[in-house]
């Protein structure tokens, strides 16, 4: 969105090996008998200003990821390092509770269910304007104000502050959710854009109101989506997660151009196209996504993966450097000719 | 595909009027071909605020073995259009006018003759209704887990169907239950009969409601939004699923959906509503070609096109969908349209017209003062 190459930004999050495991257990003991690697070994970066959108099936660990970031649940291991502008680089996952409190004001979580996401017990005024009064202290009118600027920018009419949220449809929510995130101006947002639950016409005035807002108070984004029309819409870089683990990350230009992952051109290709000419140009995928807690041998992909080939059933990929930007876990990533989109 | 396990005696049959009918994709267009006619439906709710007009004055019609998209945002009436057609709308809402024809060849008429019935003249709990439900018509929904119960197997609520509307012993229903669920790509079918909906995974829940409502071979399929609670690799199983059985069952589809991309892949024919009206209606090739409605333009322009690269803003439609309670007068759509002409959309409700041929639009841009229709906008001389 601004015109800084990519390269040249600095960091604003960087996340190295996170792993978050679910113990399966059993019996009156509750032995530990196995394990759900929702998260495995996840490492990406987000650049100040730009929005790097996470993207997968449900189930592949994105969710868990974006929360591990927040700590609103605890990583079983691995680095989250936000850099912040007055106390330097801090590590998230080790923070005592003071600098986490500090970390979460610049670091804002924006929810993705518009309905189960706003106390219906309380009014916009109170539910936009309580991230102001526990930290800022604010009262009266001067939380008023504040607030009606707030919903003034997300396109709400400030004399709707002493609503309830009944009163407002699913794309109005969608705005009091994200007026509440840009409350304390953080500069970091991480957020479910389950922009595709709402119409067409709603979507798009989300979509723009958050480029809107990411020009004005230069934010960073990291948006968990599974709507990839809207990941190449909205994101600079995008980052491909199967069954717990990244499989791809590159611009989104060329990562949509160009995929070098098998997996992602299936996802790119299963793309309803709003085009009737396009009608069974897809790639269907057989088979579902593997569980978590029985992953296949070798590359997680390769029972579903039209192109497998022996190595890939017993050894598994790295994340590697493919070129400029772009890294990919796939054993044939530069042999492989995989069709993007155009 | 025969099942190989049965022989050959003992195979489910399959629509055997349909089948031998032929009715591809490709079929002329006779009006023997006509399905189910929708016209003029009114489907209101009584409420204690007032009068919702979910469905004002519907009128389409699906022919055999095609496929009918209806698109629109929520709060256009497209759920309440298949629920009225099906029969299945509760109070505070009524059907208070309109007919739905369903062409049928099924009992109640000669072997192989047309008889047409009325489906709105029906009792809704009677005998020839519940028929038509789940017999004739089946239907599939958004979320499939809403409509599977989660205290029986699955294998015992597809029997229960079956022999609802077929007269065959357990054993048989049991058959042609694993044969359905086989013929809907479920992996190992007869473990899958035996599961619970919880153990089942979305995509397998809503191929065994596919299984479930295509059990009875229905000459019409209405497919409620079924892919939308799904991941797209999951949606696009589904969507060829669906297409593969049509051609194999030779069943019409009537396909509810907002999503422009599931339209232009599953539909023949669309008709796009906006607050309980039809506002166009064509082939689906004219539809993204050539849309002619401004409300139709304006979703087509407010999607992000993968593969389109540009980070420009989309054009969003202003404002949101009035409330159904206060419609506005004129065309319904006026405040938000891009081309709205004072003191005429505002003041006189636009017919549905047909401006070319198999090209119906509800709006006055196509319509000059003597009220013939264009082809293009008229420049009209307006105060």
């Amino acid at each position: 969105m601004s015109s800084t190459p990519a390269l040249t930004r600095k960091p604003i999050l960087e996340v190295r090996d996170l792993k978050k495991y679910y113990p399966i257990t059993r019996g009156l003991l509750r032995r530990t008998i196995g394990q759900v690697k929702a998260v495995d070994g996840v490492s990406f970066e987000v650049l100040e200003g730009e929005t790097l959108g996470l993207v997968g099936e449900s189930g592949c660990g994105k969710t868990t990821t974006g929360n591990c970031i927040l700590r609103g649940i605890e990583p079983t291991s691995g680095e989250v390092i936000f850099h912040d502008a007055s106390r330097g680089p801090v590590d998230v996952v080790n923070a005592d509770a003071a600098t986490l409190r500090h970390v979460r004001l610049n670091m804002q979580k924006m929810f993705q269910d518009p309905y189960g996401s706003l106390n219906p017990r309380m009014t916009l005024l109170q539910i936009v304007g309580e991230p102001l009064v526990v930290n800022r202290n604010m009262r009266g009118r001067d939380l008023e104000a504040s607030v009606a600027e707030l919903l003034r920018v997300v396109g709400l009419r400030p004399e709707y502050m002493h609503r309830f949220p009944h009163a407002f449809s699913g794309g109005q929510r969608q705005r009091i959710g994200i007026a509440r995130a840009v409350a304390l101006e953080p500069r970091l947002i991480v957020g479910d854009a389950r922009v595709s639950a709402l119409d067409v016409s709603i979507q798009a005035q989300i979509l723009n109101l958050l480029q809107d807002l990411q020009a004005e108070f230069g934010l960073s984004y990291l948006f968990v989506a599974h709507d990839l029309s809207i990941v190449e819409h909205i994101a600079d870089r995008v980052a491909v997660m199967y069954v717990g683990k990244l499989v791809e990350t590159g611009t989104t230009e060329d990562l949509f151009g160009n995929p070098m992952h098998p997996y992602t051109e299936a996802l790119l290709s299963s793309v309803p196209r709003p085009d009737p000419e396009t009608k069974g140009e897809e790639i269907v995928l057989a088979g579902e996504v593997p569980s978590p807690a029985n992953p296949p041998t070798g590359c997680y992909f390769h029972p579903r993966c039209p192109y497998a080939q022996e190595i890939c059933t017993t050894e598994e990929p790295p994340l590697r450097d493919v070129g400029p930007g772009r890294r990919a876990a796939c054993h044939f990533a530069e042999q492989l000719s995989l069709r993007g989109v155009a | 595909m025969p099942p190989t396990h049965l022989p050959a005696s003992e195979r489910p049959t399959l629509m055997p009027l349909i089948a031998t009918n032929g009715t591809g994709p490709d079929a002329a267009e006779h009006s023997d071909d006509l399905l189910l006619e929708v016209k003029d439906l009114k489907t209101y709710f009584h409420l204690s605020r007032g009068v919702v007009k979910a469905v004002d004055g519907v009128s389409f019609e699906v022919r055999r073995g095609r496929t009918l998209g209806v698109l629109g945002e929520s709060g256009c009436g497209k759920s309440v259009s298949a629920y009225s057609i099906m029969r299945l709308v509760r109070p505070p809402g009524r059907i208070e006018g309109g007919q739905v024809l369903l062409h049928t060849r099924r009992n109640g008429s000669a072997k192989g003759e047309l008889a047409v019935v009325d489906l709105t003249a029906l009792d809704a709990h009677g005998k020839r209704m519940r028929a038509v439900r789940g017999g004739e018509i089946g239907m599939v929904f958004q979320e499939p887990m809403t409509f599977l119960n989660p205290v029986y197997t699955v294998g015992s609520q597809i029997t229960e169907a079956i022999i609802l509307h077929q007269h065959v012993t357990n054993d048989r229903a049991r058959e042609i239950a694993i044969e359905m669920l086989r013929r809907v790509r479920l992996p190992d079918p007869q473990r899958v009969f035996e599961r619970y909906p919880h153990q089942l995974s979305g995509g397998q829940r809503q191929r065994a409601l596919i299984a479930m409502a295509l059990c009875c071979h229905p000459s019409l399929l209405i497919a409620d939004e079924p892919t939308t609670a799904l991941d797209v690799t999951t949606q696009a199983q589904i969507l060829a699923l669906m297409r593969d059985l049509q051609r194999e069952f030779g069943m019409a589809i009537l396909y509810i959906t907002h999503n422009l991309g599931v339209v232009a892949h599953m539909a023949d024919e669309v008709v796009v509503m906006y607050l309980g009206q039809v506002v166009e209606r064509t082939d689906v090739g004219t539809l993204f070609r050539d849309p002619k409605h401004p409300y139709t333009q304006a979703l087509l322009s407010s999607i992000p096109k993968l593969g389109a690269r540009s980070r420009a803003r989309l054009q969003s439609i202003p404002g949101v969908v009035p409330d159904p309670l206060n419609v506005p007068a004129g065309c319904r759509f006026h405040n938000r349209c891009a081309s709205f002409m004072p003191g005429l959309c505002d003041a006189q409700e636009p017919a549905i017209r047909q401006v070319e041929s198999g090209h119906l639009v509800r709006c006055l841009l196509y319509e000059d003062e003597d009220g013939r229709a264009h082809p293009e906008p008229v420049r009209r001389s307006t105060s």
